[in-house]
């Protein structure tokens, strides 16, 4: 994991990323209890091609140069099935420039925050996240003010009525 | 049935969901490497189980010193 991390490290300081954190179900585990889950959830901020266009082909050509190769929908990456998410939509984006820096055994590396964990499971709203959202909000850490910000900001407070008893 | 509960104390059904409950809570507290180590073994735990069952599923092959790891 840490070497995943660095590899990702190196991705941004070369600037084939312009700024990753970790999301999804790994994001979740460092503020809950371990559950399985197959992919490290890796949303990226890409820098923009000379065309204008937003592609994770340069992620792709840079691992593969490095000797790394796909997975399926991943890339296995020192042994870790990472899979690059484009930031697609607002909420990401912020989550992205907000995330945690957090040190791994001495790697630095970003973590989505808890309470825009919760507001991608309310967005996203896959069965999976429905069925991990109570259990995250019983264990993880939340600021309720700065999560009703992010809540009513993204239009997601409705949403969090419905979910919450 | 509750006068009864109540005059005994907690049943052993409440005191197992308590002792689940503080596992929990010990499991969120853990450094997130440890955290992932679990993962790892809930990985290889369920790997053989969903193959057998025709799904691929992943198993991380976590820190070797060197360059990319490839399939041996």
């Amino acid at each position: 994991m840490k070497k995943a991390l660095e590899v990702l490290n190196q991705l941004e300081h070369d600037g084939v990323i312009a700024r990753y954190a970790i999301g999804g179900a790994v994001a979740a585990i460092f503020y809950m209890e371990p559950f399985a889950t197959e992919d490290l959830d890796v949303f990226v901020l890409l820098p923009p091609s000379s065309r204008g266009l937003l592609t994770l082909a340069p992620i792709y050509d840079a691992l593969r140069a490095l000797g790394y190769r796909e997975d399926r929908e991943c890339m296995d990456v020192q042994g870790v099935a990472v899979q690059f998410l484009p930031a697609y939509n607002a909420l990401i984006e912020e989550a992205l420039r907000e995330a945690a820096a957090v040190d791994y055994e001495g790697a630095p590396t970003r973590i989505l925050r808890a309470e825009h964990l919760v507001a991608i499971m309310l967005d996203t709203a896959r069965p999976k996240d429905r069925q991990r959202f109570a259990a995250f909000c019983e264990q993880a850490p939340l600021d309720n003010e700065r999560l009703q910000d992010i809540l009513k900001r993204h239009g997601l407070l409705e949403r969090w009525r419905t979910w919450t008893p | 049935m509750d006068a009864i509960n109540a005059a005994n104390g907690p049943t052993e059904l409440q005191r197992a969901l308590e002792r689940k409950q503080a596992r929990r809570r010990l499991m969120a507290a853990a450094p997130f490497p440890e955290k992932i180590a679990v993962v790892v073994q809930l990985q290889a735990r369920f790997a053989p189980i969903l193959r057998a069952r025709g799904e691929e599923y992943r198993v991380w092959r976590l820190e070797s010193p060197g360059g990319p790891k490839r399939e041996g």
